[in-house]
């Protein structure tokens, strides 16, 4: 089979015969090296046949190169002169160290006679055989010329391989055609017409087309898992007043979890916009934990470390029953940076809210979460958070990995959900999708969620099985 | 969450069960344990300060196993020990108790100080809140204890010293100085428990004294526990008496003259009620009150039914059953976990994405379609890369993680320059969150979803990204347009803001060398920040 470029330079000999292969450089404008490696093919596949001789030739020395611009000696004696005799004294002025040879140069060829010291000229210009050669340089030169040139040290010679080349068969398959043309369909033409097959067999090279970051599907699939099973997104901003992160969620302001250590602050202070909640709130701590609650702390302001924060916005925004909503959102903690742990992270946290939810609904619903994601077997531990209780930890049974912690639930204490002025019973669950999703995807570091290796989003083989 | 590490065998033999069955029965009491050579290591959660001891933790384990059930009484009697409050304003509460009888030898006394160190970190706020010092009773010479404060030039010898030191030198000169002397430091004074000849026993919350060392072979003890929460002091001491009691101690009482109690330990007793309609409400189970009685016995509490409430007594060990959800939880705990019905979710709502992802994800099918690989930034960075005009932490995680981003560009830049290598061209985008201040937002910041395109090539022109832009915009139905900006981002003349009528939606240039160079890009770079708010609100028809 021949390649594209072995068929070009095949049908350029057959059109122009034998061609050397500096013609054949500048008519299809191929650089050398990749013409003599198409010869070389199609010689060895019986196309062409090569034809190398060694050549002689000639190039102007820098003394050729001089003359050639400014003249041979006999030449500017002659065309000075312009027909009238003059003194050798004043040729010797004019001409310089160029004198002698341009005397001795002019006597020689017959172009001038000299008697009593005057130079008398037989042609009034001349124009030297010898300048016209120097001229057409670089070529081969007529054994006599050279001669002269080199004896006058006007030229150097060197020796320069010609290759020539000659189409000696064009079968069928040079006579090939690689395009389909519109022309060929509208004439009809394409019916004479044989087309080369492709080396279809061989991997092309590699195309980057557009792709879908693994984590951000599986983000993606949480979100419809949620709202297939009834849920309604909601959303809240990365920086939080402690306010909604910690105080209306039952956390006192002296717990140790509030402390600079854990969370991430930016500066500034906020404000509390619900006059009425603020209240609630003071009065719920201060009933409960028995401290003096300062707004001073509670509108500090925070990145967020729960998504919980999100559904104690919800709360506030004093929705009417029953409530479903989920979220999925980047949470922030002040934590080392290592396999299993990062400063930003990812969580769902889910909320019901509805006249008479039990805890019994609770664990049914939390089932039917892990049920969607693929985990049939759960098992719930009691557990414990500021904010629920009772409290639930679900863990899900995972092949390779044993029981891996999912989730964390419970029903809102009540003190919270009245704090809100809302009228009913509350159960949340939060869930940490990092984890999750190194969990599923089979993933030993959490940094390899964030991988930034192009070669990896590239290649990667897509998740469209969950 | 709190690790205490026990002694195997020891722990095993006070609960009286296998391993195996000590970690289901931990797995139902909220803790998790671990085995490390002859040592288990027991996961406590902060609401069980009684678990921080083999012997709390025995106590509640006799109770799920059915070998003691209803509540542990522990009697107290007189000591002939006196504490006499003087007024110190930094650290009012003081509670003292003596426990005699109590078989440490060399695992009981480390146990002892673990306990003490956990409950410092936990209920203690790490000694801010609370502060305990144990001594060996024997070693005390008087009957009457002051509490009161002393100066910084006082001199004793202090736990593991071998000379006297004065306040001064232990406060900057020692470990437990530099940890804890500022805590309770005021106008230059220090609280301290006393003999009643004024040698000092201890100096909370820093150190106690080297003259009432605690031994292996210690067995009576005296426990001061002090703070600046009455409640939390008489918790704190409770616990730790009931605890070494069910250990076999004897509780005795100490007198206090001046101070927020007549005696302590308090052994507090409070109460709890739940109607019965309640629980089954929020369980899904309907319990009668025998039922509901029996089950709280094993969790070791007593309780009462008084028609249709069940009265729950919370002994001094339990300091976490504050409302009658708390009892709802209990009686639960004790049913197991296991043994409850899930109820199966019936769905009722239409469940709905927020518009803002649902229009997110056209964004992100119009990208690919162009040929975009999306990748995924981190929101925190680097505030260098941002020439400072980044939101700064004002606790940074390392010295590179310190603000958070206010554009998307920079995180493409830092990908960019790691991948140059990798075959082009390189189309990649990103569609996330950024943060900017904002007065209008209680919190004085609002979140801005941004999208970010970038194009690099060993040869890279306007148009070629440009023209996937300018059709993703148009595929939004709506027509873009665009007017030269210049900024020291961009290349004079190559940059340029995008329009949609009358609204500024992004920019889109060729990135300046030297921002390049910055970098450490060897290739030109074509990118582009759009507001993905922006667009929304031009969907919703503005």
């Amino acid at each position: 089979m021949l390649t594209e470029l072995e068929l070009q330079v095949l049908r350029y000999l057959k059109e122009r015969g034998p061609l050397e292969a500096s013609e054949i450089e500048r008519g299809l404008s191929l650089p050398r090296s990749t013409l003599m490696s198409v010869l070389q093919s199609l010689k060895a596949k019986g196309y062409v046949e090569l034809q190398e001789e060694t050549r002689r030739i000639y190039e102007p020395t820098d003394e050729g190169k001089r003359r050639a611009k400014e003249g041979l000696p006999e030449e500017k004696l002659i065309n000075w002169l312009a027909g009238t005799p003059r003194s050798i004294a004043e040729a010797k002025d004019f001409l310089g160290q160029d004198f002698e040879l341009g005397l001795g140069w002019s006597r020689r060829k017959g172009l001038v006679e000299v008697k009593g010291g005057i130079i008398y000229p037989k042609t009034s210009s001349f124009n030297s055989l010898e300048r016209e050669t120097l001229l057409s340089l670089p070529r081969a030169l007529e054994d006599n010329l050279a001669a002269v040139l080199k004896g006058r040290n006007l030229v150097k010679e060197r020796e320069e391989k010609i290759v020539t080349a000659r189409a000696i068969k064009f079968d069928e398959e040079s006579q090939e055609v690689t395009f389909l043309t519109p022309d060929m369909l509208t004439t009809g033409k394409w019916r004479e017409i044989k087309f080369r097959p492709y080396n279809v067999e061989a991997i092309p090279s590699p195309t980057y087309i557009g792709r879908k970051h693994f984590f951000v599907q599986f983000l993606e699939h949480i979100r419809d898992v949620m709202v297939s099973m009834g849920f309604t997104e909601v959303r809240s901003d990365y920086v939080e007043l402690e306010f909604y992160n910690f105080d209306m969620l039952f956390q006192p302001q002296d717990h140790p979890a509030r402390e600079i250590h854990d969370s991430l602050s930016l500066d500034g202070v906020g404000r509390v916009e619900d006059d009425e909640l603020l209240e609630r709130v003071r009065k719920m701590h201060e009933t409960y934990w028995k401290y003096s609650w300062s707004e001073k702390v509670a509108t500090r302001v925070m990145l967020r470390s729960q998504t919980t924060a999100t559904t104690a916005r919800t709360l506030a925004s004093r929705p009417q029953l029953p409530i479903r909503t989920f979220t999925v959102g980047k949470v922030f903690r002040y934590d080392t940076i290592d396999a299993t742990h990062l400063p930003e992270f990812h969580q769902l946290d889910g909320l019901v809210v509805e006249k008479d939810y039990n805890f019994n609904q609770l664990l049914g619903t939390l089932k039917e979460i892990f049920r969607r994601l693929g985990v049939e077997r759960l098992k719930f531990k009691p557990g414990y958070f500021p904010f629920t209780e009772p409290s639930v930890e679900a863990y899900g049974y995972l092949e390779g990995l044993g029981w891996v912690e999912m989730c964390g639930a419970g029903l809102l204490r009540e003190e919270i959900v009245n704090s809100a002025g809302i009228e009913g019973r509350a159960g949340a669950w939060g869930i940490g999708l990092d984890r999750l999703a190194m969990a599923f995807l089979g993933l030993k570091d959490i940094r390899d969620l964030y991988s930034d290796d192009l070669r990896l989003l590239r290649n990667r083989r897509v998740e469209w099985r969950w | 969450m709190v690790t205490v590490v026990f002694e195997k065998l020891r722990l095993l033999r006070k609960c009286g069960v296998s391993e195996n069955d000590l970690e289901a029965l931990l797995f139902d009491l909220k803790s998790e344990m671990k085995s490390e050579g002859g040592m288990l290591e027991v996961e406590v959660n902060a609401d069980r300060p009684d678990l921080l001891s083999s012997d709390g933790v025995a106590r509640a384990v006799r109770g799920l196993t059915g070998k003691a059930v209803g509540e542990a009484k522990y009697e107290a009697t007189d000591s002939g020990y006196t504490i006499i409050v003087e007024r110190v304003v930094q650290r009012p509460y003081v509670a003292a108790a003596i426990v005699e009888g109590v078989k440490l030898g060399e695992e009981g006394l480390r146990e002892l100080i673990q306990f003490q160190e956990k409950l410092h970190v936990t209920i203690g706020r790490r000694r801010r809140k609370v502060a305990i010092g144990i001594h060996d009773l024997t070693k005390i010479d008087t009957k009457i204890i002051k509490y009161s404060t002393i100066s910084l030039d006082y001199k004793f010898v202090p736990l593991g010293g071998e000379k006297p030191l004065t306040l001064s030198e232990i406060l900057y000169g020692t470990e437990q100085g530099l940890s804890y002397g500022q805590i309770s430091l005021a106008e230059g004074k220090l609280p301290a428990i006393l003999q009643e000849d004024d040698q000092v026993l201890s100096v909370p919350p820093v150190i106690n004294s080297e003259k009432t060392r605690l031994t292996s072979n210690t067995t009576d003890l005296f426990i001061d526990v002090t703070g600046t929460s009455a409640e939390a002091v008489g918790q704190t001491l409770d616990i730790i008496s009931t605890n070494l009691a069910e250990g076999g101690g004897k509780i005795k009482q100490v007198k206090v003259i001046k101070g927020n109690w007549n005696s302590t330990p308090i052994l507090h007793h409070g109460s709890v009620s739940a109607k019965l309609d309640y629980i089954s409400s929020v369980s899904g189970h309907p319990y009668t009150c025998e039922e509901a009685r029996n089950l709280l016995a094993k969790a070791r509490l007593d309780s009462i039914c008084d028609s249709d409430t069940l009265q729950v007594i919370t002994p001094p060990y339990r300091i976490d059953l504050l409302g009658r959800a708390d009892v709802v939880e209990e009686l639960l705990m004790m049913e197991g976990y296991s043994n409850l019905t899930p109820s199966p979710h019936i769905i009722t709502t239409t469940g709905s994405l927020s518009i803002h992802t649902s229009f997110i994800r056209a964004l992100r099918d119009l990208a690919i379609g162009a040929g975009f690989i999306e990748v995924f930034n981190f929101v925190l960075t680097d505030h260098r890369d941002f020439k400072g005009n980044a939101l700064k932490l004002t606790n940074p995680v390392t010295t590179e993680v310190n603000s958070v981003r206010t554009s998307l560009i920079p995180g493409i830049l830092r990908l960019l320059s790691k991948n140059q290598n990798v075959g082009f061209p390189i189309k990649i985008f990103e569609i996330g969150d950024i943060v900017l201040r904002d007065v209008e937002k209680d919190t004085g910041y609002t979140n801005r979803t941004m999208m970010v395109l970038a194009i690099m090539d060993s040869k890279v022109s306007f148009e070629q990204l440009q023209g996937p832009i300018h059709a993703i915009i148009k595929a939004l139905g709506t027509a873009p347009s665009y007017t030269r900006y210049d900024n020291s981002y961009f290349l004079e003349g190559r940059g340029a803001k995008i329009h949609v009528d009358d609204d500024e939606v992004g920019v889109i240039g060729e990135l300046h060398p030297r921002e390049l160079e910055y970098f450490g890009i060897s290739f030109p770079v074509l990118i582009a920040e759009l507001s993905v708010d922006e667009l929304l609100r031009l969907q919703k028809g503005g």
